[in-house]
């Protein structure tokens, strides 16, 4: 039977828990499609034959998945990249002979469209509801100019540019993250 | 001499500031591609930690009670938490961070922070390229 990890979610049919570190994604991996195609996987050369030895596995453990195999396979490679990427960027970050962190943090500080634009991304990472997605919508609609005129914000120059856009080219809204993923069982959630 | 990663677009802003500010200053050209998509941002956030931090947590009530977000100040975070920052908003976010600094470049701090984030991205973008499974 396919179960997911949150049913009461409107996006339960596609979600597949997200797994934040190698461990748990393996461990995952390893129950849920086996250590051979593990193994395997970790060989392949290519995106198309990852994607198909993950297809192929999840259909002999799950048959009742059918058309859901793809996108499951989709995701857990997206996580398995995401995972990976995340461990790269740390790896260089602690030997990073640039800068302190904290000193491009503080100077972030000192820039007021920066300070903004930065708090609106770090209020996305909280997983806020869609009333906050709509209040941050009017906000930068509203543009940064004019909220820093209202609240008598007097460091930003005319030169500052309209509400810095954190998002991806192309896209004009932040769509609603979903909720964080519920501890994974093995076995249960596919 | 100190280097300064550029896109093509960001080297002609910064090209026109002035000279006392670029003096000293090498731009490498940023040629890498490898952004992240709109899915793997969203699988970042999702797998960060950030999502539960407690000061978060704290800004979110302040903002659902109407407190404007140009009154929450940029929080102390540990270094980690910075880290986790800065590979969540990838380098689409950083490119978005450089974009709002160069229009606004007023002391040579300002550089050195441009030169940082920009440090940060190609970096990020490089770890981007050699790893990709979708």
């Amino acid at each position: 039977m396919l179960r997911t990890a949150n049913p009461s979610s409107p996006e339960a049919s596609s979600r597949v828990p997200a797994f934040s570190n190698r461990e748990d994604l393996v461990q995952y991996l390893s129950t849920e499609v086996g250590e051979d195609t593990l193994v395997q996987l970790e060989k392949a050369k290519t995106n198309t034959d990852r994607r198909r030895l993950l297809v192929d596995a999840l259909h002999r453990k799950h048959p009742e998945m059918n058309g859901r195999a793809e996108r499951v396979a989709d995701r857990l490679l997206l996580n398995k990249q995401e995972v990976e990427r995340k461990e790269g960027w740390f790896t260089w970050l602690v030997k990073a002979p640039f800068r302190a962190m904290g000193w491009v943090w503080q100077k972030m500080k000192e820039h007021p469209y920066i300070t903004a634009a930065a708090v609106i991304a770090l209020l996305y990472f909280t997983g806020i509801g869609s009333s906050i997605i709509a209040k941050i919508q009017a906000w930068r609609a509203a543009g940064y100019d004019a909220a820093a005129a209202r609240i008598g914000t007097s460091t930003i120059t005319p030169a500052a540019p309209a509400a810095p856009n954190l998002l991806p080219p192309g896209v004009t809204h932040l769509p609603v993250p979903p909720p964080p993923a519920a501890p994974a069982v093995p076995g249960k959630i596919l | 001499m100190n280097t300064l990663t550029l896109t093509a677009d960001e080297k002609k802003v910064y090209l026109t500031l002035p000279e006392s500010l670029r003096e000293g200053w090498q731009i490498l050209d940023e040629t890498q591609t490898s952004y992240e998509t709109l899915e793997a941002l969203e699988m970042r956030i999702e797998i960060s930690p950030l999502r539960r931090h407690p000061l978060l947590q704290e800004y979110l009530k302040r903002f659902e009670k109407g407190e404007s977000v140009e009154k929450l100040p940029l929080p102390d975070l540990s270094q980690e938490d910075m880290g986790e920052f800065f590979f969540s908003i990838g380098a689409r976010g950083m490119t978005e961070l450089m974009k709002s600094v160069l229009g606004n470049v007023k002391t040579d701090d300002d550089i050195r922070l441009l030169s940082s984030i920009g440090e940060m991205r190609h970096k990020l973008l490089e770890t981007n390229a050699s790893i990709s499974y979708v």
